[in-house]
């Protein structure tokens, strides 16, 4: 029989074990922590801002052309937004579950949690108008954000369907017709008939604008606009113009 | 996390593990003292979950203690001390298991003190199982059913029915929640009642 004590005790003399210090094992359970966190946080807005491109794209599309299509249902949904909530709420939960006192909460409650606390925080992002913000900031310094993450751009990038959108290059008013010179969301250009659209909302026709637009296509490259609306605008906005 | 019990010697012998921690992490050789006080529990501990030979035992033993002194300052009283350094036997002794099973042995050993007596009178009681049934067979036959369980189900068996812990000490060791552990003692009594009735022992 071993003679433990004597054993473990010389291990740690000849050795030189060491106990680590105390900061390692606080760092480890400061981190654990704050990745919770970060994953509540991007959560969050993750779903503030599948609030707001949902409500912007099916609600104001809606309103507009009076019609509830189910492709529009599945070209407002903002999937990569709604698979960075998943992601960011399971992370969220797993570092929760691995924190120093996680594990004396049940799986569903600490996961319950991750969820609730995500969806209400993204809640206020949302109806403060954060998201509008995150989402503009987003498009403006992530390369490529508004063509993958925005659904916008798949519902408004459909011209033979009646759907354009795109930057204001030039305007051309005469006194037969009001045109103006476009770059879709693809980067084609047109030219756009308006002289008989309504214009919504807080458009600004100027250059540099970005706009959307209703109507139909003509030719190649002209199309013929029966309305004109903000890029930017939820349904509120709209109802309150209309 | 609530006391088992509340009385003078179990108090004491909390502060007392405080304190043996912080002299052990002043001086190494007063690490001695927790060896001392903890040795034979995690052996015996240690051997009831694994079923494995003396010398196995040992070594992870060993490799416990070293283990318990290199960590030693991750403990922070928030819970029994008791519970953290049978954490860290238990995560050793699943590690061991986890790299190759050993061959399943009755220890007979504990027949001696008399424990193992206790410990199925004590579970006999819980599963409902009738006393003749008990009294024909050879405590072995308990242990026997109870070592082919699923691993979940025998580590929260082991540690009620055998170390004599709470549901909260073993929440604290297993790193899991309460509720779970009342769940898994509760199917595990019954995963043992039908082993024990199936008469395949």
């Amino acid at each position: 029989m071993k003679n433990i004590k004597k054993d473990v005790l010389q291990k740690i003399q000849e050795q030189n074990i060491k106990p680590k210090p105390r900061w390692q094992f606080l760092l480890k359970s400061a981190f654990i922590k704050v990745i919770a966190v970060i994953g509540i946080a991007v959560g969050s807005i993750g779903f503030g801002i599948i609030l707001f491109l949902f409500e912007a794209n099916f609600v104001e599309f809606n309103l507009a052309s009076g019609l509830g299509s189910f492709e529009t249902i599945i070209l407002s949904i903002p999937v990569v937004w709604i698979l960075v909530l998943c992601l960011s709420v399971f992370i969220a939960f797993y570092n929760l579950k691995h924190s120093d006192s996680g594990y004396r909460y049940e799986s569903i409650k600490v996961f319950a949690v991750s969820v609730v606390v995500s969806l209400l925080l993204g809640f206020v992002i949302y109806i403060s108008g954060f998201s509008n913000v995150l989402s503009n900031a987003f498009a403006d310094h992530i390369p490529y954000y508004s063509q993958l993450l925005d659904p916008r751009y798949a519902v408004w990038n459909r011209p033979s369907e009646g759907y354009l959108a795109g930057d204001i290059k030039e305007l051309m008013v005469d006194s037969e017709s009001s045109k103006l010179l476009l770059t879709d969301l693809s980067g084609k250009q047109w030219t756009v008939d308006y002289s008989n659209a309504s214009v919504k909302g807080k458009v600004q026709l100027i250059s540099g604008a970005r706009v959307k637009i209703i109507g139909n296509v003509k030719s190649e490259s002209a199309f013929s606009a029966s309305e004109i609306r903000p890029w930017e605008g939820n349904g509120k906005k709209l109802q309150e113009n209309l | 996390m609530q006391e088992k019990t509340t009385t003078g010697k179990q108090i004491n012998s909390e502060m007392a593990d405080s304190e043996m921690v912080k002299q052990a992490l002043a001086d190494a050789n007063s690490f001695g003292l927790i060896i001392d006080r903890y040795e034979k529990q995690l052996s015996r501990y240690i051997r009831r979950l694994l079923c494995c030979a003396d010398q196995e035992v040992e070594d992870i033993l060993q490799e416990t203690f070293i283990a318990v002194y290199t960590n030693l300052n991750e403990y922070n009283g928030k819970y029994k001390f008791s519970s953290w350094i049978y954490r860290i036997a238990h995560n050793k002794a699943v590690n061991v298991l986890r790299k190759h099973k050993f061959e399943k042995v009755i220890v007979n050993k504990e027949n001696e003190d008399g424990e193992s007596d206790s410990f199925v009178d004590r579970i006999a009681s819980d599963i409902d199982l009738e006393k003749e049934l008990i009294s024909e067979k050879q405590a072995d036959w308990v242990k026997k059913a109870l070592n082919n369980l699923d691993q979940k189900y025998k580590d929260v068996l082991v540690l009620k029915y055998y170390e004599d812990k709470d549901y909260d000490e073993i929440a604290d060791i297993l790193k899991i929640s309460s509720g779970t552990v009342g769940s898994l003692i509760t199917r595990g009594r019954n995963k043992l009642k039908e082993l024990l009735q199936s008469e395949k022992y």
